[in-house]
């Protein structure tokens, strides 16, 4: 027995495995060293532009005309981002004065040259550039990179669209958003509020009548951007009994107007709980005095969720005052529901 | 078969172990790669303006507590302060027996809320619900002594909202960390859970229960597992997210769809790894019967946690850890190269059971074989240094790949000093710390299977209310007692 019993192949690739991985070890440490050496000289760059950009362009939104430095290509980016944060926390004609000075150093070229760049990150700030600028002609531009597969480039294309044309961009942008599942619905619905309502009440309108029912209860939370008239001309073509559970109870959440009331009240004993609660709740937003013995029934339900917004909507509704509903809720014999009004009632006035 | 062909069995054994399980970490390493440097892409978002729309879902925080009373007042005042469009924050004191309920009581002006309690998930008993004065989205669950899985299943019942947020009584959040976590809720609407990169908050300066400054520990037991961190969460996690394969959610903050844990049954009480446990019977169910379902992974670092800064309190913590990773396999064995089971039942589950529970056992005898054999004189000195070079230069490379994705993702330790003091944490780490663990984790092997109590509380408060006494209903189901 001796030091021969360990096979020499073995002990080499042990070696060489330790070896390799302390060299590469070290490798990637001096990349590291490497990279914060990088950073640190943008870091400074930034700061620099800071200190030279910041009292300009506050003179500016303040009304005054300053006379601006040149812009260093080593400068733009941190120029960009430093320009576009204060536009995006401004509006009126100060947000005019500073689209000015863009203008002024060279922002539009230089947004065309970085919008053509490998990085997204310059192609954001180039799309945001170009919505800010205001120019018609970007349009097209800008119109390319909504169908960009990145959500977050359509979605820079998307609010780029809405500063360039507030009134034509809905036509553009809802029609993809019933077709990007990717889309984020509540992002692109905080650009779509600043598109003109009008415009986006018809086209949403059109839209509604092409859609099958998975997609329409995507969009359907769109509905709170929209003209109230069509969305209740939509909800009522949507809110009859006989149709997918999902479309009712995405269409009943939507419910703002009376009109729509008798179509909610036959929604009330739907088979589906999911139906069920989004009636309480509708009826809570909507119903009559008349309707609250509807929902005194409905907070007899066999399902929580149900009894909890009928409960809701009988706190908050027309329906009477609260010692009114406490004396009625005393007689029923069903002590869930008892409970679940008395619950309401101490969440409501506490 | 002699002494010499036993070793030279065992070594080849050994070899091919080590070589399969080092793959895998490269494996991961790569893909971890990749998904930083998209990532790097994606945080483009963050120059677009961030918009609060009251079309993202809200969200129910649970903080379940059991003897906080030194540390619940401030960690609840931060999450009030959390930028999002609504949410409610439901805290479960869990049977504390010190002042917690007090101190509840005493900050946020509770009163008695009559709730009509619903059992969606099994919980031990709730005696009081309270709702704040001072915060009409605050509420307090006050119930017995159950473990830090019951607490959470009690406040899922009372959860008012479709996504909740698992967070840890002292966890410490940033203020947009809720509204990051919520996106990939947004893009996908199958994902039923997901989670966020947690940090290392010892070091670092907290003001008003955020982190203002970031620092490394003090004592080099806390510095070495902030590279551990960096190592589990960024790629680790980042590793497995791609393939719908996530091996955990940190209960210290983790954003689920309540419906989803209310069908799979909650959290399981009966075992100490309840986050893992979750997680995994979540790619079960899902995976074998066929549904569309996605566990997501938010690699920005939103959540700062105190990790234990002597070794008795590690020791503890491994133990547990590891006693939680074999009750969640045992739970969930069927995911184990089950027809149906995905990447989740192929590669996460034989990893965890190979790779992370039986690891420490290869690796504690493994040690012990070659120390034995050198000792005996098998083995000559080189070789032996062969093996450890081999080792230890394996463990090196996997931290350094961790600094470098750190560096390339968030860039959190930013000064000289604190690159290099992580440097010397990772030689630490890599030549006595990892041993250590490794036979605390042997430990947690023995612990699971001589099935020793491990519990966040034991017995319940001898002053707790009797059962009953409260103003809730605790009855069954409605459509059940029906």
């Amino acid at each position: 027995m001796g030091f021969a019993a360990i096979s020499e192949p073995v002990v080499r690739v042990a070696w060489a495995t330790g070896l390799l991985c302390v060299a590469v070890s070290a490798a990637l440490v001096l990349q590291v060293l490497r990279m914060r050496r990088r950073l640190a000289r943008r870091k400074r760059r930034a700061e620099a532009v800071i200190a030279t950009w910041r009292p300009l362009l506050f003179e500016v939104v303040a009304g005054g005309s300053p006379r601006l430095p040149p812009l260093a290509s080593a400068e733009e980016d941190a120029f960009l981002l430093l320009w576009l944060q204060l536009l995006d926390a401004i509006r009126g004609a100060p947000r005019a004065n500073l689209a000015a000075v863009g203008e002024t150093v060279g922002a539009h070229a230089l947004a065309h040259r970085r919008i053509r760049g490998t990085d997204a990150v310059g192609r954001i700030l180039a799309l945001r550039t170009l919505g800010y600028l205001r120019r018609p002609d970007d349009r097209a531009e800008v119109l390319r990179w909504l169908d960009d597969p990145r959500a977050y480039v359509s979605l820079a294309a998307a609010r780029a669209l809405v500063h360039l044309d507030p009134d034509g961009s809905a036509d553009d942008i809802l029609p993809r958003l019933a077709t990007r599942t990717d889309w984020p619905i509540p992002l692109f619905a905080s650009v779509l509020e600043e598109t003109s309502r009008s415009r986006l009440s018809a086209r949403f309108r059109a839209l509604c009548g092409e859609l099958p029912a998975p997609i329409l209860v995507r969009v359907l939370p769109l509905a709170s951007l929209v003209d109230a008239p069509i969305v209740d001309e939509i909800l009522s073509w949507l809110l009859d009994p006989e149709r997918d559970p999902e479309v009712l109870a995405a269409a009943l959440r939507h419910v703002r107007g009376p009109a729509l009331l008798p179509a909610v009240r036959r929604t009330a004993v739907h088979e589906r709980w999911s139906v069920r609660v989004q009636a309480a709740a509708a009826l809570g937003r909507v119903g009559e005095p008349a309707d609250g013995e509807l929902l005194l029934q409905m907070t007899r339900d066999p399902e929580w969720w149900v009894r909890y917004r009928a409960a809701q909507a009988l706190a908050a509704g027309p329906f009477a005052a609260p010692e009114e509903i406490v004396a009625r809720a005393a007689h029923l014999r069903d002590r869930f529901a008892r409970d679940m009004v008395r619950q309401v009632l101490a969440e409501a006035h506490p | 078969m002699t002494l010499v062909e036993t070793i030279q069995t065992v070594q080849w054994v050994f070899l091919g172990y080590f070589i399969a399980l080092n793959l895998s970490y490269i494996i991961l390493n790569v893909v971890s790669l990749r998904v930083i440097e998209r990532d790097a892409d994606a945080r483009a978002w963050q120059l677009l303006p961030r918009a609060f729309s009251s079309l993202e879902p809200p969200v129910s925080i649970i903080v379940p507590a059991y003897n906080e009373e030194g540390t619940i007042a401030a960690a609840l005042r931060s999450l009030l302060q959390l930028e999002y469009a609504e949410l409610e924050i439901v805290v479960v004191n869990d049977g504390s027996t010190d002042g917690t309920m007090e101190v509840l009581a005493r900050e946020f002006d509770l009163v008695r809320f009559p709730e009509a309690y619903r059992r969606s998930v099994p919980s031990r008993e709730v005696h009081r619900v309270y709702r704040s004065l001072r915060h009409r989205n605050l509420r307090v669950v006050d119930k017995d002594n159950g473990g830090k899985a019951d607490a959470m299943n009690a406040g899922i019942n009372v959860a008012r909202f479709p996504l909740f947020c698992a967070v840890d009584a002292d966890s410490v959040l940033q203020r947009d960390s809720l509204a990051r976590l919520v996106r990939p809720f947004l893009d996908d609407p199958t994902t039923i859970a997901c989670g966020g990169t947690i940090r290392v908050v010892n070091g670092c300066e907290v003001s008003d229960g955020f982190v203002e400054k970031i620092g490394l520990p003090r004592g080099w037991l806390a510095r070495v597992q902030v590279l551990e961190y960096l190592r589990a969460f960024l790629f680790g996690r980042l590793g497995w997210a791609p393939m719908n394969a996530l091996p955990n959610v940190s209960g210290a903050f983790g954003l689920f769809r309540r419906t989803a844990v209310i069908e799979a049954g909650g959290y399981r009480s009966d075992t100490v790894g309840e986050d893992m446990e979750l997680v995994l019977r979540l790619h079960r169910l899902y995976r074998l019967s066929g549904r569309p379902y996605r566990i997501s992974f938010v690699p920005d670092p939103i959540c700062w946690t105190e990790v234990p800064d002597t070794l008795r309190e590690l020791r503890k913590q491994r133990i547990r850890w590891h006693r939680g990773l074999l009750e969640s396999l045992v739970g969930n064995w069927r995911l184990l190269f089950h027809p149906r089971g995905g990447a989740a039942g192929w590669l996460t589950a034989p990893s965890l059971l190979f790779f992370e529970a039986i690891g420490p056992v290869v690796e504690v005898t493994g040690y012990l074989v070659m120390a034995t054999a050198f000792a005996l004189g098998v083995i000559s000195w080189g070789s032996f240094a062969a093996f450890l070079t081999a080792a230890v230069g394996i463990g090196i490379l996997l931290s350094a790949n961790a600094l470098l994705l750190e560096e390339m993702s968030f860039h959190l330790y930013e000064r000289p000093r604190q690159l290099a003091t992580l440097l010397i944490a990772v030689l630490i780490e890599n030549l006595g710390y990892r041993q250590l663990t490794a036979f605390w984790r042997v430990a947690g092997m023995m612990n699971w299977a001589l099935r020793r109590p491990i519990a966040w509380g034991s017995a319940p408060p001898s002053d707790a209310p009797p059962a009953g006494s409260g103003t809730t209903v605790t009855g069954d189901d409605p459509a059940v007692a029906a």
